[in-house]
């Protein structure tokens, strides 16, 4: 089982948050990017067993972020991080093969538990 | 988690979003029809909202969420970007400048955004006022039932050798964030292990929220009942699961009466509590139904005390305790409605606070404010009339009771004033008292300013 995640999000505030949940949680974060299209280039480039994907972004949003990623590489495991009032996007984001979602505000144990199952 | 170390982060990006707000708004006066400046605003928006929840400022992501359903329904065009709309934004922009102000001196939950938010919300959903859903209508007895199509297909399916047909009962914890997504993935990691027939409510309803947190699931699967049991019971955010075995033949078709439900819990499949559909313990209720059902009960109380006065010649034992209990029961139900209406009187003490503090910095004074009984509960109507009169008390605390530091510090007395407000019951009344250990009013002051403004004449206050 993995350990490696990318961080997805445009808020720099976000990413240390999540970040500071996967570190006390034993995960070792690879990489982060701002916006969809980032996360592709950082997607090739690194090797990452997992992805933490925001839904709203600039540039490229999460989910078209995730069709591209399952289209490199279908094997792609990757987590969306919604808010409150996102249901019909996560669905959209889950039917493109996002494994799980996270919602915010983040609970470390859930992000956790999340993690661990999608990893496990 | 430590929240104050991403507080400097958050306020950085806080100012750089409220800046790109106030530009693309600007921008979109003037090019209402600009889509790709709207969903700049509503990632602004949208970010703020996220970011102001994590870190439990719930007045600023109160703010923020109903910006964005505002935002959400002009992105849709369900209204359309209008002056007014667009100054509200910008009111909305002060707001959270000033929420973010107060989030810097830790004072956010002092800001009134109430009257804002009630104006997104009456916007966003294009109504008068917005009554939370009947819960009861929701709370209907679930039970598969299936039509001829659906028996028929059931049938094909089950033809496949050690195919059976289960009904599956998922219970998501009463705590889960947007079930909807939730239930969706149940239903497809169902669809993975089967042919799901159908599920109740349907996959529509469940998509859009439209259940408690128990949903029921006709799967004809070759699974066997503890792979399905413990595969839907490792989805996250699943409370509990019951599968069980089904015969087609023993469940009566679509429309006849229920005779029993269709799923009860067997013994040994999954031990926990049955499902239990929460009931709301509040309802929000439109302050005006509660006016209309006051004026009803007045009406009801004048005309038991007319009634009473016109039986008076003709009294009989009966009548006269007839009378007795429609005059108990209507009390009962002044004193019912009264309740009803009552709202602790923390709602209109709050902004007093920043509003002492305000004043003081003002004024060169120094004071605090004590609130007890703040829990004391008021009638909404006294609630919302007696914000000003206690304001302008308290500014005259400040402004005549309440010295200088240094002349309190002459009289020996600390240099920060107090002003204590109380409030207590006190049988039928509640009763307000405001207090503060300044100077008192001097009556000498009072009476000079009265002669010299011609009010009263020397002699009668002298008297």
């Amino acid at each position: 089982m993995g350990n490696r995640v990318l961080v997805v999000d445009d808020a720099a505030f976000m990413r240390m948050m999540i970040k500071d949940i996967l570190r006390k949680g034993g995960y070792q974060v690879v990489g982060e990017a701002e916006d969809g299209i980032k996360a592709i280039e950082k997607y090739r480039e690194l090797k990452q067993d997992l992805v933490t994907m925001d839904i709203t972004m600039p540039d490229m949003d999460g989910i078209t972020a995730v069709k591209e990623i399952r289209a490199i590489d279908p094997n792609a495991v990757i987590i969306m991080c919604s808010a409150m009032g996102q249901q019909a996007m996560v669905i959209d984001a889950i039917q493109a093969g996002a494994k799980d979602f996270i919602v915010k505000p983040f609970q470390p144990d859930r992000v956790l538990e999340a993690i661990r199952k999608v990893l496990g | 988690m430590e929240i104050s170390q991403y507080l400097s982060v958050f306020m950085d990006e806080c100012a750089e979003h409220l800046q790109t707000l106030n530009q693309s708004l600007l921008e979109l006066e003037n090019d209402p029809e600009n889509a790709e400046l709207l969903n700049t605003i509503f990632r602004a928006a949208h970010t703020l909202k996220g970011a102001s929840m994590t870190m439990g400022f719930n007045k600023m992501a109160a703010l923020t969420s109903a910006m964005e359903d505002v935002l959400s329904a002009l992105r849709k065009k369900e209204i359309p970007v209008t002056s007014e709309v667009v100054s509200l934004l910008f009111e909305c922009l002060d707001l959270l400048e000033v929420l973010a102000q107060g989030i810097g001196s830790g004072r956010e939950e002092d800001i009134e955004i109430a009257g804002v938010v009630q104006q997104l919300k009456r916007l966003s959903s294009g109504e008068e006022a917005t009554l939370l859903p009947v819960v009861g209508e929701k709370r209907r007895e679930l039970q598969l039932r299936y039509t001829p199509q659906e028996r028929e297909a059931i049938a094909a399916a089950l033809a496949e050798e050690g195919a059976t047909l289960w009904h599956v009962s998922v219970t998501l914890k009463s705590d889960c964030l947007l079930k909807g997504a939730r239930a969706f993935m149940v239903l497809r990691e169902l669809g993975r292990l089967g042919e799901v027939i159908k599920s109740v409510p349907d996959a529509k309803e469940l998509e859009d929220e439209q259940f408690q947190d128990l949903f029921l699931v006709g799967l004809v699967s070759r699974e066997p009942r503890e792979r399905i049991a413990q595969l839907i019971g490792d989805i996250i955010d699943v409370a509990h699961v019951v599968v069980e075995r089904a015969e087609l033949e023993a469940i009566p078709p679509e429309r006849r009466a229920p005779r029993e439900p269709v799923v009860v819990p067997e013994p040994g499949v999954k031990p926990g509590a049955p499902p239990v559909l929460p009931a709301g313990q509040t309802v929000r209720v439109d302050i005006r139904k509660l006016d209309d059902l006051m004026n009803l009960v007045g009406e009801l109380v004048i005309n038991r005390a007319r009634l009473e006065q016109l039986c008076a010649p003709y009294r009989t034992r009966d009548l006269e305790e007839l009378l007795e209990q429609v005059g108990r029961l209507t009390l009962e139900l002044q004193n019912r409605v009264l309740k009803a209406r009552m709202v602790p009187g923390a709602n209109v003490f709050r902004r007093f606070p920043r509003l002492v503090r305000d004043l003081c910095r003002e004024m060169g004074k120094e004071a605090v404010l004590v609130i007890r009984g703040a829990e004391t509960e008021l009638d909404r109507t006294v609630i919302d009339e007696i914000g000003d009169p206690l304001m302008h008390i308290l500014r005259n605390c400040l402004d005549h009771g309440i010295e200088s530091p240094a002349e309190r510090q002459a009289k020996g007395k600390p240099p920060t004033g107090t002003i204590t407000l109380e409030a207590r019951q006190d049988g039928n009344n509640v009763v307000i008292v405001i207090a503060d250990d300044g100077q008192g009013v001097d009556l000498e002051r009072v009476a000079a300013k009265a002669v010299e403004m011609n009010i009263v004449t020397r002699p009668r206050w002298t008297r």
